[in-house]
């Protein structure tokens, strides 16, 4: 064990008991890391680590000054819900509550609520956190000296660490390898421009303003502070390598932008909320996999005939659907089918229009402090980009049927479909040449 | 004639056929020769399957019941009975090597052997009931399901929904095993001191959940050391 570990003879004997299980334990599992970093090798310690899995949670002594303010927050937060409750019942107008929270959004923390000494104990946030140093775990699941040996690998080698796409498995890569991709990538004109600083604020402030003019209706359901953030910034962009197809040096990536801190977050969560009832009127729609295997289950086919399965798959879907084609197949669903379904809350064509373009025209990206903005189709983390999708993809294929057509199911890009072809006496391949023409 | 129908301006396919087997999301579908639907599971054959390790600092519910819903989905999936346990058995495999107790995937084997597959595939999500009430309702005349639209508007309504649940995060729950259960012990049980009549009405309305966000992963970990 001492060849393995360096840090094997500073450890205690119980300490070194969990290092030995922990080597015996992750010894025996196949290897699925993959090291693009050659000829560098990965020490074992660092194995192990990345043997664990990115999802496993190692224990560590808590922040108990954290603690304490989590416990006050809550204090504070219990405090005036039982404050509303309270008032809500000695007959407080519907405008009162308004101002009310308009109170807690202009100062949210820090604001303490009159009734907080009568429901808990000076002492209570104490006793909480002492309670939780009592119960606490002393051990770490992986020791402090294996975090830092994993620690030390990757800055001294420059590395960066990433799950492959498909789940299949972990990438160790260089930064310039990670970087010459990412850049090749975004070089992409066809795609993505290089931005500036100065043009992002400007669309940043056009935004809010938008933002704000709604804000009438807005308001009237949701908090302003959940549609426009106070701090934003632009999508992260990053890459999963693709792993699974072939490749020369380095594994192409698959491109992924992370829209968490994105100013139209909010307002893309709001479109999703009303374009997901909408999208159910979509005949084709599979929901999930239980949803086709419900539908198959109830499909009959007639034993004396021939039948053909066939699975189809949409190309780079969300970068070929065009921005303003987006735009007009959701307005025509809209039209079409919001009198039909109840919608969270009443929204008028002009509204919904407002909605998209804030939701679909503000792509703009971040890589290592470089902007780019995205011109071309629809965003791959954005949050109603799939019920955009959808919906553009049932409007713009809706005219394909055939009298051959037993059954269609469509999930975002994959279709699947079952023909009966009895009647077809040419070759099947050669058929379904003429079938799915210059498009398929 | 169907041909020149299957074809966009600006969309382009892919595709691929066969008259027995095809693979479709995580499905294998295949055609019998009495053309009944069959389906198994699929994998795709650079998948690692990498189940979370037990040994994992994850609250311990969540670990029990991984390989429980796992089994769950291997059922939907198979039509067949005999693929369908050598599958489940595969899958207690994969767990094992993840280091889940013995006990533990033997009860969930012998709990996964009492389903019912066709009770399984009922379908219950709201949003999976609306779209069948549109277009398939004849399904949910099959499952004796009669369903009301204004149910979903009425769920999927982002106004008004937990209206009466407060949360109170604490970002390491992980770390200390029960937190959330004696947090919100401690909590109710100061709130029950109150001895104001008003008061404690508006306390029995109130329903405390504690939420956590997970920090100590060692994804965390490697992509602050990627930002680096």
């Amino acid at each position: 064990m001492k060849k393995v570990f360096s840090f094997y003879d500073k450890l205690s004997k119980r300490e070194q008991r969990t290092v030995y299980k922990l080597y015996s334990e992750t010894s025996t599992q196949v290897d699925s890391i993959h090291n693009f970093a050659t000829p560098l090798l990965i020490p074992t310690s660092v194995k192990i680590c990345l043997k664990l899995g990115l999802k496993f949670s190692y224990s560590q002594k808590p922040n108990f000054n954290q603690i304490y303010r989590c416990a006050n927050e809550g204090i504070r937060k219990i405090s005036w819900q039982v404050f509303y409750f309270n008032k809500n019942e000695n007959g407080m107008t519907e405008t009162e509550r308004i101002i009310h929270n308009i109170k807690k959004v202009i100062c949210p923390s820090h604001y303490k609520c009159p009734l907080e000494p009568f429901l808990f104990s000076r002492q209570f946030a104490n006793n909480f956190t002492l309670k939780m140093r009592n119960v606490t775990q002393k051990h770490s699941k992986i020791h402090e000296f294996l975090l830092n040996d994993l620690k030390e690998f990757v800055t001294k080698h420059d590395l960066i660490i990433r799950q492959s796409d498909k789940n299949a498995g972990i990438c160790v890569m260089r930064r310039t390898d990670y970087n010459t991709e990412v850049f090749r990538q975004l070089q992409d004109e066809q795609t993505y421009r290089p931005s500036v600083f100065s043009e992002y604020s400007l669309k940043m402030n056009d935004f809010s303003d938008k933002v704000r003019y709604l804000n009438n209706w807005l308001f009237q359901s949701l908090k302003i502070k959940r549609i426009l953030p106070l701090s934003y910034s632009p999508a992260k962009f990053y890459i999963l390598p693709k792993i699974h197809k072939s490749f020369d040096k380095f594994p192409v990536g698959r491109p992924i932008s992370s829209t968490i801190k994105c100013i139209n977050k909010g307002i893309s969560m709001l479109l999703d909320k009303i374009l997901q009832p909408l999208s159910l009127f979509v005949p084709d729609l599979l929901i999930d996999s239980p949803h086709l295997l419900l539908l198959l289950q109830h499909i009959k086919l007639d034993p004396g005939k021939k039948y053909i399965l066939i699975t189809a798959d949409i190309n780079s879907m969300y970068l070929e659907l065009p921005i303003n084609v987006c735009k007009q197949n959701c307005l025509k669903f809209f039209r079409s089918y919001s009198k039909l379904t109840k919608l969270p809350f009443p929204i008028t064509e002009e509204q919904f229009k407002t909605l998209l373009d804030l939701s679909l025209d503000y792509s703009f990206l971040e890589y290592q402090n470089d902007l780019y903005f995205q011109h071309r189709g629809i965003q791959m983390g954005n949050s109603a980009s799939v019920s955009v999708a959808n919906i553009t993809a049932a409007v713009e294929l809706e005219n394909m049927k055939s009298e051959l057509l037993v059954f269609k199911g469509r999930f975002i890009d994959d279709i699947i479909l079952i023909l009966e072809i009895s009647s077809i006496e040419v070759p099947i391949s050669e058929w379904l040449n003429t079938f799915f023409r210059i498009g398929f | 004639m169907a041909q020149h129908i299957f074809s966009h301006r600006f969309l382009k396919f892919t595709y691929e056929f066969s008259s027995k087997l095809i693979t479709f999301l995580d499905l294998n579908i295949s055609l019998s020769e009495n053309n009944s639907i069959e389906t198994t599971i699929y994998r795709k054959p650079v998948s690692k399957h990498e189940f979370l390790h037990y040994s994992s600092n994850h609250p311990r519910h969540l670990l029990k019941s991984l390989p429980y819903s796992c089994g769950l989905r291997i059922i939907r999936s198979c039509s067949n009975y005999e693929t369908k346990q050598s599958e489940l058995n595969l899958l207690m495999e994969k767990f094992k090597v993840r280091n889940y107790p013995y006990e533990l995937l033997e009860s969930t084997l012998n709990k996964l052997h009492n389903i019912d597959r066709i009770e399984l595939l009922r379908p219950k999500s709201k949003i999976l009931l609306h779209h069948l009430s549109i277009h398939r309702p004849d399904i949910l005349g099959h499952y004796d399901l009669i369903f009301n639209n204004i149910q979903l508007a009425e769920s999927s309504s982002c106004a008004n929904s937990n209206k009466h649940s407060i949360f109170i995060v604490f970002p390491f729950f992980n770390n200390i095993r029960g937190m959330g259960g004696i947090a919100r012990k401690m909590f109710i049980q100061e709130l029950t001191k109150c001895r104001s009549r008003a008061l404690q009405k508006c306390i029995c309305d109130l329903n405390i959940r504690i939420s956590f966000s997970l920090s100590n992963s060692l994804s965390r970990f490697i992509q602050n050391l990627n930002k680096a």
